[in-house]
């Protein structure tokens, strides 16, 4: 069942399904300033790549070129689409638009960013739904409580206002938000990096376990090597627009070869 | 004509005024009419543009304004400027009685809301459906039934007294009920300037006197969805109102005169989070004069203006109470926008030092990759 | 002053007519066009006069109403400026016009083939409320993403148990545009539906014109269980007696009696006989 189509340096799970995303040799430039250098990647359905660096080492460029939003100076994306991968170069603006929105989710670092703070919580939650097409109030009222209550958040607060949510109901109601669709391919953009550490903990406990139950793929972007190593199978490390070191995430993390990786690792994890 | 400012410019100032003068006042014209005859001719004939002077210099005198706005020559802007100013040296000897306007004889009432309502529509002179045609008012066809007067008969004097709309909406429970209260602090804004947030009373009052152009651009960006809010006029009223005076000496309330007010009592969106408590909400809109356009526009803002009382998000620029409150009086803004014909020449030399020494001494190349993109 | 065949030069009204056909051709579509400064004030429905003049012929026979009135002040003064600068036949009744300029009404009589609804119209982006910038919005009805709109109706199901749109109800055309119908009331909504006439709509200040061609699918947005529900009729006509007609309510006295009469005064003539 193996193919040998991945990169050397990407180990593949042992699965019967192909790639949701191939990423081949990217490469993207702001004028002459090059801010992505020969990247490429795969990830597969059921596991969590954790792209990992410290802020400006271009790794949400990246996720941006991912996921769409960017077009790569050089190089190729393909997604998973509703007819198999995609070249994202191919897909017009409209059908992008309904992937991102369906097959598709992303969730960034600022919930904010992503609600509709004039609008109720389940009004956020279902939206997804009603853009595929459901015209039916019940069921869509049915699904926002099945999803609040999936993301524990108490079924009361179903018509509240964002704005009277603390910020990890906040993002977890971007995650009810996202999840809905079931989506095939996650972007994870710092989920956590605004929240109190103890709020951290519940959270990346939740999205471990909903990620684990679909059998989604998912693009974690993080500086944060704890985050990577709770959620992540692998790991990719980035520094000056480069993937310099990639592999299982215990690999990576307990066994770094490159300088920098081990300089990064010793800094943040207790020896 | 050349001058050097600032230094050695009194001569030049002198000329300039005198240019002015003699454009108001030709000496070698044989012909010409006195100048307090002319100012009567502007009350009689662009009675409109004396209101709107009153209304934005917030002094309701029609001498005092034709003469400022032929000293301005028909800038209104100017022309505000100088009754404000004259208003400032105005001593203040009483409150008048708060004005009893749904009491006063209108020239124009008009509901938009219902077809028709207590005290009738009346339509009195109005350009709302007049053809925009040169010289449409010369060429008028006669009317049709010689028979009906056109104005209105006056029915049975000024003892009728029709409760408006909102009064019966408000019996029905389906507006909210109003909320404007005056108190020692907010009683003019004048006397006691208003910071910020301020009371509705000082917004009104700020309102009322603030440029007309600016309140209509702010209002119709209500309109096209920035701060939307579904106005409805329950009833524009134009006419004169009595101003009663209680003087302390006397005790008991006389008239002193009769002023032309324009009002609007806007219905809004309804409010509330449950199909109990949803009601409609206000907005109002009171000036001096016949200016239904700068009432209705008022009225829309007050509502805008509203959002955070109604638990509205403030989003859009006619919501901001700090923005429209701050830049909507046309004498501020017309003073800091001209100053900058004022010499500025020590600030200006210091900027072109500054770019000169930084040209002088360019920084060496940046580095190709720096850390940190 | 003379002035050309109903007010604009020819070239004008050709332009107006060459964005209509596009309009036909893509059935709830907004187009831009060059509107211009008419003698009557924008909102009074210059959006409607400029097409009523781009289409009209000698041979045409004109009815304008406002509020479904044909006595109102607005269209009294639209009947007058045709009439003026046409010279062309005007008529109250519906079944004798050829043209209808309306604001905020469709008439209860029925439409027929060949007959050409012209509607003023205020507002024509149906997301405004929802997203001002006209910019974004070009692109959702691009996109066809038409969540917004759906969010609201489902917000208002929520806290009010009904959608609370009484007026300039949102419908989508041929299951592809989302459209606002102008400010009409939901009970007219049903009329635009399959309708033989052919509909256009003109927003003057807003330099947007748009149409629907006879016989196209108009369906109001609805959820499956919530169907459009427009309000009725609350009371028969105090005149002509219908039970079925859109009514305006007359504030009689200072105690608040109400009266209910027909809005359209044609269809309550006719059915008073």
């Amino acid at each position: 069942m193996l193919t040998s189509s991945s990169p050397a340096h990407a180990p593949k799970p042992t699965t019967a399904l192909g790639p949701v995303l191939i990423a081949q040799n990217l490469y993207f430039q702001f004028g002459n300033q090059i801010v992505l250098r020969d990247v490429s990647l795969e990830v597969f359905p059921g596991e969590v790549l954790a792209i990992v660096g410290e802020s400006g080492s271009g790794k949400s460029t990246l996720l941006n070129l991912l996921y769409g939003n960017l077009t790569p100076s050089q190089g190729i994306v393909q997604a998973i689409s509703t007819t198999g991968l995609q070249p994202l170069s191919a897909l017009s603006q409209q059908t992008l638009r309904q992937l991102q929105r369906s097959r598709w989710g992303y969730v960034c670092q600022n919930p904010r960013d992503a609600l509709r703070m004039t609008i109720s919580a389940s009004g956020n939650i279902i939206e997804r739904r009603m853009a595929m097409g459901l015209r039916h109030y019940g069921t869509l009222r049915q699904e926002a409580r099945h999803w609040l209550e999936k993301v524990e958040i108490d079924p009361a607060r179903l018509d509240d206002l964002p704005e009277t949510f603390s910020g990890g109901m906040l993002q977890r109601l971007q995650i009810a938000r996202t999840l809905i669709s079931q989506p095939a391919l996650l972007y994870l953009d710092e989920p956590t990096s605004g929240l109190d550490v103890s709020v951290q903990a519940a959270l990346l406990d939740l999205l471990r376990k909903l990620v684990s139950k679909e059998q989604m793929a998912v693009l974690l972007v993080t500086h944060d090597l704890a985050v990577a190593r709770l959620l992540a199978q692998r790991i990719a490390v980035m520094r000056h627009g480069e993937i310099i070191e990639a592999g299982l995430a215990d690999q990576v993390l307990d066994d770094p070869q490159h300088p920098y990786t081990q300089l990064l690792v010793s800094s943040v994890l207790p020896a | 004509m050349s001058y050097v400012a600032v230094k050695g410019g009194a001569g030049a100032i002198g000329a300039a005024h005198q240019l002015i003068a003699e454009t108001l006042y030709p000496k070698d014209n044989a012909s010409d009419t006195p100048v307090d005859q002319i100012q009567q001719q502007l009350d009689q004939h662009l009675r409109l543009g004396i209101d709107r002077i009153m209304a934005e210099a917030s002094l309701y005198d029609r001498d005092i304004a034709a003469q400022a706005f032929l000293q301005a020559q028909g800038d209104s802007i100017e022309a505000v400027f100088i009754v404000r100013a004259y208003r400032a040296t105005l001593s203040r000897f009483l409150d008048a009685e708060p004005l009893k306007l749904s009491d006063s004889q209108p020239q124009r009432h008009v509901s938009a809301a219902f077809k028709d309502v207590p005290g009738g529509q009346q339509l009195g002179a109005t350009y709302d459906y007049s053809h925009r045609l040169l010289g449409y008012f010369l060429h008028l066809p006669a009317p049709q039934n010689a028979a009906e007067p056109t104005t209105k008969p006056e029915d049975d004097a000024s003892e009728t007294r029709h409760s408006g709309v909102m009064q019966l909406l408000e019996q029905e429970g389906l507006i909210e009920t109003s909320t404007a209260a005056l108190t020692e602090e907010n009683r003019d804004i004048t006397q006691i300037p208003p910071g910020f947030p301020a009371s509705r009373a000082q917004r009104l009052q700020t309102l009322a006197r603030a440029d007309e152009g600016f309140l209509l651009g702010m209002a119709y960006s209500t309109q096209r969805g920035y701060g939307q809010n579904h106005p409805f006029i329950a009833e524009l009223r134009q006419g004169s109102v009595n101003v009663e005076i209680t003087p302390p000496e006397l005790g008991f309330t006389i008239c002193i005169g009769q002023i032309s007010m324009t009002e609007c009592q806007m219905i809004n969106q309804f409010h509330g989070d449950t199909p109990e408590q949803a009601t409609f909400t206000r907005g109002y809109g009171l000036v001096f004069g016949h200016n239904e356009r700068k009432a209705i526009a008022m009225a829309l803002l007050d509502r805008a203006l509203r959002a955070p009382e109604l638990g509205e998000k403030v989003q859009a620029p006619a919501q901001d109470e700090e923005f429209v409150l701050s830049h909507c009086d046309n004498v501020e803004a017309t003073g800091f926008v001209e100053h900058l014909k004022l010499p500025h020449h020590v600030d200006f030399q210091s900027e072109i030092a500054t770019l000169r020494a930084l040209r002088a001494h360019p920084k060496k190349g940046r580095t190709e990759h720096p850390d940190g993109l | 002053m003379d002035y050309n065949f109903a007010y604009l030069d020819e070239q004008s009204k050709r332009a107006i007519r060459r964005s209509l056909l596009k309009a036909v051709a893509i059935p709830g579509h907004q187009l831009p066009f060059a509107s211009r400064e008419m003698p009557l004030p924008y909102g009074w429905g210059t959006g409607g006069i400029q097409l009523t003049a781009a289409i009209i012929g000698k041979n045409d026979v004109l009815k304008v109403i406002d509020q479904g009135a044909d006595d109102t002040t607005n269209a009294v003064s639209i009947r007058q400026f045709f009439a003026r600068v046409t010279g062309v036949a005007t008529t109250t009744k519906t079944v004798k016009a050829s043209i209808i300029q309306t604001r905020h009404r469709i008439p209860e009589t029925p439409l027929q083939e060949g007959q050409i609804m012209v509607y003023q119209v205020p507002m024509p982006e149906p997301l405004f409320k929802l997203e001002p910038r006209r910019t974004e919005t070009r692109i959702l009805h691009a996109l066809g993403d038409y969540s917004l709109m759906y969010l609201q109706l489902y917000d208002h199901i929520t806290r009010y148990g009904r959608v609370a749109i009484g007026y300039d109800f949102p419908v989508m055309v041929h299951d592809r545009y989302l459209m606002s119908p102008s400010p009409i009331p939901a009970f007219d909504v049903p009329k635009m539906h399959m309708s033989p006439a052919l509909q256009i709509f003109g927003a003057g200040r807003e330099k947007q014109l748009y149409a629907v061609p006879p016989y196209s699918r108009v369906v109001p947005l609805a959820f499956d269980d919530y169907p459009f529900a427009p309000l009725q009729a609350q009371a028969p006509c105090a005149i002509c007696g219908s039970q079925h007609s859109y009514k305006d309510e007359i504030i009689l006295d200072d105690k608040g009696t109400r009266q209910y009469i027909c809005s359209d005064t044609d269809y309550c003539e006719q059915h008073r006989c």
